[in-house]
């Protein structure tokens, strides 16, 4: 009880408001969280001072507006029974449409209260773990020392920098790595005062309680006042307004400190239509305020939301910086879960024992670097009681040992029976669809499956059909697997799986003419979804045509072989053509954004102009400009490029191109290019336009070659 | 900035240096006062932006040449935005259809229809009509070209195109029936050496015979690309020498290095290296076609006669599917696969021969 | 269209002069007239009677002018034969100046045709009732026609969306679709529309009607420019008024020359397609290479090169049938991968060096 207590005062001290929409979970320090179905808090915008005074956290939803009245509800939220285990799936699926979902009371200030102690006894049996064991300061977050070192510096940095001009900062990285959690530890422990945007709900009351029609209500501050203003506007009042108010000094709260805002929640709008998003920036970047986080999750897809919100001009012009976040390691991912387990394990007693170690890995490896969804994984997992039967399949000792080192090594040496390898993906299937992503065979695996192609022993076969003599070099003994199943249950798309096969099938190869054979089949896999309209219908064709066609042109592996392939562990790596492809639009359109005034046919831009440039004596005026030709113009003298290695355990494909490894060239980082302003260069057209007078030679040949820190894989064989 | 091409380009129609029997038909042509629809191709280099600008200052004089950019934006039907810049003066605006993407049919009806629609001052020096000039138009989609052609017809009054593209084999003939074609071939190599020669002398320098002939072989009958060899050969060495080095730009050596690796060995090693060797080239923004025929062309001259018809078909076949493919690295790569083993197999059965 | 309706309406416009119908005399300012009509607007058939050559669709509209119904139209044939031509001029004569505007609509690939616009523009206008009477007393077909020219570039959807109006509004308007390809029409649509097939003109007519304009125009034209007109046509009248323009604009007052023409239709000389079948015979890899590299430098374009080969290699004399049928068949891969977009050098060298083959090595 004291406990609580003591935990409840430490919750007033705290200024920042909980961000609630965020479905599932809240990674920050507020425990005790009421787990329901996602509800948006509303933030009443004209009551902005009294709404970040206010300490809230929990959401609880079914809040209303005044001081008074939070026990009631919070009392009606609770008598909702649901169970942890029904509403944890809802919850998970829900977890993007969470906006959607209206709370009944519409409202307002969602004030925290719970002062209600009893409450907090209540609900501590039905908290998810992730909030309750959110990290509260620096050691307990899972993230990169050096991440954390990154956020803390450039929060410390904008103590002691004037705050003519604020800065922004972005934070960017896949869902659930810890980025919100970061900065609610480092602004606690920084001392800064937290200010959290929520997106507003508005369609219910805008038409009942319309300013226009009800004049009397909009004074009336008992109903909170009816928003018809758009989100557009509230968060531009938020953006630029809030930062000069200070919160009112209500409970104490520490307002001596300087403020940071933060953004996770972006109004649905500026998904629509960017520009005015990046307008309400460029008026922030001028009048000046407290520092903004904003924060974006990577979609699965490639960063598009980011594409859109923050294009790399906007980052660029307005010196946003820009952090992102990696997938959290598996060490700390184990780390975690098991501190968790064990806690839980001490304090329930007897209700549950703490789950194996091999458990435990099964679940990091699944969640893909989500530190969020794998301690709810673990939650649930311990609820339903599977690691009883991990355990009892653990304990014949055929899956995984403790550590998950090599699952290739004991996939090609153990001679598993088509019924073990059923039962061992059944149960795995199993506990994916609980905690997991939803993979039932890592992408690791089942390339491996196509590359080392085993096959059948002929003699064990009957009935094999024969062919005619003329056509025995096509003869092949019988697969043990069937590749489009191993494509289906790899969740890849045809075309994914299909580059992957081809950055790593050459090193199966030992004949050239194998290679040639497959190297034509991949691209009659490319040739076959050229039209777009038929390209979902053809997909499957063409990843068919890929796989069998690698399979099959592999004469060195036609003959089933009792020994192994013989071909030991190769690593598998990524394929290069996503980051190239990237590569190649960002320099296509930084070329178009330097040479703007020139009216040249890309391709002549780069295959003559731009070499040319570095060749002449030309003086360009933009330092833009003479950088990104000097970029243009190095050729890397090293022969082999090594792209990503593929770990054993990944999942996700599409990987923004940061990671910690900064020796990848980027042409076009923030930090390397001075901007200059969006000026545009002076169109030199005809004669009579004469040339300012050269600011800057470009630093022309001789340019020695880049020293990238490449690892040059060596093969084995 | 500025290259010794936008130095030195011509004008006026009577400063053209080479095909000047054409431009004296174009002058006839303004003076006739019936203007049409115009439809330049050429080869890349040969002088069509050129020429369309000499044409259009003897339209309107020289006010054409004040040139802004502006960023006009227009709305598809289904709602999205698209932003084209466009360089325009105060007679024609200029702009890329094929910026728009799927989008450019919207572009170029719009487009059109807003300059159509604003009419000219009357004065009489002035011409009733104002001029397009859309750039790309082999890369304009089908649907674009045909809404282009309705779009000609019905504002011919206010309104008229030159259209500019590098071969008229994507352009629908319903277009090519509405204009006047005006082919610009490549300029000859004594005219381009001739061409050299006076550019050096307007820059005060003096370029030997031999070294123009040099650089206008080597530029492959682009005077574009000739221009810019002379002006790098300038930086690197003056006074001029007759055998100088010309310099070619750094992504042909790298390629040239890249089909000399083909050629030394073939193995699934080696084709893994020039995989990385793509790569690199396709990251610099290099297009995959000129890729492809740089290194044919490479390629071939290693080859033996009959060597070379099959390994022109392989590269006939692989180049279209690398236009319509959407990865081109898996068609480059089956190419150089193809042609390593051609070689290999005549590498051997050529030594087969010999015992 | 523009042009052809202002000038058939007498509207004065400060940019063009009145031109007077085909039947009459020109006025005197020859060089204004000029400036701005294309040579096809102008001598655009104004009555039905006018249009030459396509004797069934004439012999319908006809009747349907005398008072009999109209049932839905489907104009489909080669361009430039007189489609388009065919219905203006019947709506012209149906419905005369005043009501063309209102009774008439007419949408091509240039307007918006999708769905949305066919759900509501085709369909409100479908919608307006037609009376019998014009407002000079006269009677008139109590229908509107709605013109959908280019109808194969419509998409089928848009099609689909298209045919229940045409059956609800039949008794007061009647369809007319004009393309080029009636496979691109969707089988619901086509069956409920008269097809008409308009017949690649014939040489005499073409001549008729291209001296007939010579003689308007004041322009001179040797007797080969003429042949070499009838033959870059392909039996469009649209393409060959258009060229002659084109090379009256060029020539100013000087005879127009079969080369002349030439050059403007695009067309590559003889003598080139001869040089290049006979470096085919001389099976060397090199001069080959140069050959075609020349014609692309002279910006000719890759489609003609191929079509003026694959002309001259059909009626050779010296290749066997069996050479020949590879040469076809290799011309028309060659000729798909160009339409998609291929690099023109490489597909005119793999052709040739086809043909070289065949040529040179006819067994292997």
């Amino acid at each position: 009880m004291a406990k609580q207590q003591s935990t409840l005062t430490s919750l007033w001290t705290q200024t920042h408001h909980s961000n609630i929409d965020d479905s599932v979970i809240i990674l920050s320090d507020d425990d005790d969280l009421a787990f329901q179905p996602p509800v948006k808090k509303v933030a009443c915008n004209q009551d902005i001072s009294v709404l970040k005074a206010v300490s809230s956290k929990k959401a609880i939803q079914w809040v209303s507006s005044s001081f008074g009245d939070f026990e009631k509800d919070v009392d009606r939220c609770h008598n909702k029974p649901s169970s942890a285990s029904a509403s944890f799936l809802n919850k998970k699926s829900t977890f993007k449409s969470s906006q959607s979902h209206a709370g009944k009371r519409e409202g307002t200030v969602s004030s925290s209260n719970n002062s209600s102690l009893n409450h907090i006894k209540q609900k501590a049996n039905t908290d998810l773990w992730s909030d309750k064991f959110a990290p509260k300061i620096q050691s307990a977050l899972a993230v990169h020392k050096k991440k954390i070192a990154e956020v803390e510096a450039w929060m410390q940095q904008q103590l002691i920098a004037n705050t003519k001009r604020s800065s922004m900062l972005l934070l960017t990285g896949p869902a659930g790595v810890g980025k919100t959690a970061t900065v609610r530890v480092l602004a606690q422990e920084l001392k800064f005062e937290l200010q959290e945007w929520i997106n507003p709900i508005t369609s219910q009351y805008s038409g009942t309680f319309s300013v226009e029609e009800n004049p009397i209500h909009r004074t009336d501050k008992r109903y909170d006042a009816p928003l018809s203003e758009s989100q557009l506007k509230l968060f531009q009042d938020f953006i630029l307004r809030a930062s000069r108010y200070n919160s009112l000094d209500i409970f104490g709260s520490n307002s001596a400190g300087k403020k940071i805002l933060l953004v996770e929640d972006f109004p649905n709008i500026f998904f629509r239509d960017a520009a005015s998003f990046h307008e309400i920036l460029r008026k922030y970047r001028q009048t000046g305020g407290n520092p903004i986080i904003f924060i974006v999750s990577d979609s699965t897809r490639g960063e598009s939301n980011q594409r859109l919100l923050f294009p790399q001009e906007l980052q660029q012009n307005l010196h946003i910086d820009n952090i992102s976040f990696n997938p959290i390691a598996m060490t700390s991912m184990i780390k975690v879960l098991s501190k968790i387990a064990s806690t839980e394990a001490a304090q329930k007693g007897g209700t549950f024992e703490c789950p194996s170690k091999s458990v435990i890995e099964s679940l990091a490896m699944s969640s893909a670097g989500d530190i969020r969804a794998a301690v709810n994984a673990l939650q649930f997992a311990c609820l339903k009681g599977i690691c009883d039967k991990r355990r009892d399949r653990t304990s014949k000792g055929q899956h995984g040992k403790s550590k998950p080192v090599d699952p290739n090594k004991n996939f090609l040496k153990c001679k598993k029976s088509a019924k073990v390898l059923d039962l061992e993906t059944s149960a795995e299937a199993e506990l994916a669809a609980i905690g997991g992503r939803d993979t039932s065979l890592f992408l690791f695996r089942a390339l491996g499956k196509i590359l080392y192609c085993k096959r059948e022993d002929p003699s064990t076969c009957e009935n094999l059909p024969a062919l005619p003599p003329h056509l025995s070099q096509y003869y092949r003994d019988p697969l043990q697997i069937y590749p489009e199943d191993v494509v289906e249950k790899s969740h890849l798309s045809g075309e994914y799986f299909t580059a992957y096969l081809h950055q790593n099938y050459m090193e199966f190869f030992s004949e050239l003419e194998d290679v040639v054979q497959a190297s034509e089949y991949l691209s009659c896999a490319d040739f076959l979804t050229i039209n777009w309209a038929t390209r979902s219908a053809l997909q499957d064709y063409a990843v068919s045509v890929a796989t069998r066609g690698i399979v099959f042109c592999n004469t060195s592996k036609a003959r089933h072989s009792s020994s192994g392939s013989g071909l030991g562990w190769k690593p598998l790596h990524k394929p290069q053509c996503y980051t190239t492809a990237k590569m190649v639009r960002e320099n296509l359109e930084n070329a178009s954004f330097f040479f703007k005034g020139y009216s040249w046919h890309p391709d002549v831009l780069h295959t003559e102009i731009i070499p040319y440039l570095s060749l002449t004596n030309t003086t360009l005026h933009d330092p833009g400009q003479i950088r990104f030709v000097q970029e243009m113009c190095r050729y890397s003298s090293h022969q082999i490029k090594s792209s990503e290695r593929l770990n054993e355990q990944d999942v996700d494909i599409m990987e923004t191109e940061d990671h910690e490894d900064y020796g990848m060239r980027k042409n076009n980082s923030i930090g390397s290019f001075p901007c200059t302003g969006m000026e545009v260069p002076s169109l030199g057209l005809p004669v009579d336009a004469d040339d300012d007078i050269p600011s800057s030679q470009p630093d022309v040949k001789n340019i020695p070659p880049d020293d990238d820190d490449v690892v040059i894989e060596d093969y084995d064989d | 900035m500025s290259l010794w091409v936008d130095k030195h380009r011509p004008t006026s129609l009577n400063k053209l240096d080479y095909h000047k029997d054409q431009a004296s038909r174009l002058k006839m042509l303004v003076q006739s006062g019936d203007f049409p629809h115009l439809l330049v191709y050429g080869p890349s280099g040969s002088g069509k932006k050129t020429r369309i600008m000499c044409l259009l200052r003897e339209l309107y004089g020289s006010g054409v040449e004040k040139l802004r950019i502006e960023q006009n934006s227009f709305t598809t039907p289904s709602n999205k935005k698209i932003e084209i810049s466009t360089i325009s003066s105060n007679y024609h605006i200029e702009v890329n259809p094929s910026d728009a993407g799927n989008s450019d049919r919207v572009v170029i009806q719009e487009l059109i229809k807003t300059v159509a629609q604003v009419n000219q001052l009357e004065t009489s020096t002035q011409k009733e009509f104002k001029v397009v000039v859309l750039t790309e138009v082999d890369r304009l989609t089908k649907d674009a070209q045909h809404a282009l052609r309705r779009t000609m017809e019905k504002y011919m009054a206010t309104c008229r195109l030159i259209l500019c593209c590098n071969s008229t084999s994507k352009v629908i003939p319903a277009i090519h029936s509405r204009c006047l074609g005006i082919r610009v071939a490549a300029p000859t190599i004594e005219e381009i050496s001739q061409i050299l020669q006076s550019t050096c002398k307007k820059e005060g320098l003096n370029l030997p015979l031999e070294l123009a002939k040099k650089i206008a072989v080597k530029s492959n009958r682009n005077l574009r690309r000739a221009l810019l060899m002379c002006e790098a050969c300038r930086v690197q060495q003056y006074p001029f020498s007759p055998d100088q080095e010309v310099a070619e730009p750094d992504w042909e050596l790298y390629l040239k290095e890249t089909a000399g690796m083909i050629v030394q060995q073939q193995s699934p090693k080696r084709l893994l290296e020039v995989r990385a060797r793509l790569y690199e080239l396709l990251t610099h923004c290099i297009p995959p076609d000129v890729i492809m025929k740089g290194l044919l062309q490479e390629l071939i001259t290693n080859c033996d006669g009959q060597l070379k018809t099959e390994v022109v078909q392989n590269a006939a076949f692989f180049e279209h599917r690398l236009q319509l493919g959407q990865k081109a690295i898996y068609h480059l790569e089956a190419f150089v696969a193809k042609f390593m083993a051609i070689y290999k197999r005549f590498f051997e059965e050529g030594i087969a021969d010999l015992f | 269209m523009q042009a052809f309706l202002k000038t058939g309406s007498s509207k004065l416009s400060t940019s063009k002069e009145k031109v007077t119908p085909s039947s009459s005399s020109s006025s005197k300012e020859s060089k204004d007239k000029r400036k701005h009509v294309p040579w096809v607007e102008k001598y655009r058939p104004r009555c039905v009677d006018d249009v030459a050559y396509q004797d069934e669709v004439v012999a319908v509209l006809k009747k349907s002018l005398e008072g009999s119904d109209l049932p839905n139209l489907l104009f489909y044939g080669s361009p430039g034969t007189g489609k388009t031509s065919t219905i203006l001029a019947a709506a012209r004569e149906l419905f005369g100046h005043e009501m063309y505007k209102t009774r008439i609509l007419e949408l091509n690939a240039s307007d918006e045709r999708g769905i949305s616009v066919v759900r509501e523009k085709v369909k409100t206008f479908a919608q307006q009732s037609a009376s019998g009477i014009r407002p000079d007393g006269k009677p008139c077909p109590p229908f509107k026609i709605i013109i959908l020219d280019e109808a194969d570039s419509m998409t089928g959807d848009a099609q689909s969306a298209l045919r229940r109006t045409m059956e609800k509004e039949s008794k007061t308007t009647r369809f007319c679709l004009i393309c080029n390809y009636v496979s691109r029409i969707i089988e619901p649509i086509a069956s409920r529309c008269a097809k008409f097939r308009f017949k690649p003109l014939a040489e005499d007519v073409l001549k008729k009607r291209l001296r007939y304009i010579c003689g308007k125009e004041e322009i001179t034209c040797e007797e080969e420019a003429f042949t070499a007109l009838l033959d870059t046509s392909e039996g469009d009248l649209r393409k060959a008024i258009t060229h002659l323009q084109s090379a009256s604009r060029f020539k100013g007052e000087e005879t127009i020359t079969k080369d002349d023409i030439y050059d403007i239709a695009g067309v590559v000389p003889a003598e080139v397609i001869d040089q290049i079948i006979k470096v085919c015979h001389s099976d060397s890899y090199e001069k080959l290479d140069k050959t075609i590299m020349e014609q692309i430098f002279n910006g000719h374009s890759g489609m003609q090169l191929i079509n003026q080969i694959h002309d001259k290699i059909v009626v050779s004399d010296e290749l066997g049938d069996k050479q020949k049928s590879i040469i076809c068949d290799k011309l028309a891969i060659v000729d798909k991968y160009l339409m998609d977009g291929a690099d023109e050098y490489l597909q005119i060298m793999a052709l040739c060096t086809t043909i070289m083959q065949q040529i040179c090595h006819a067994d292997k």
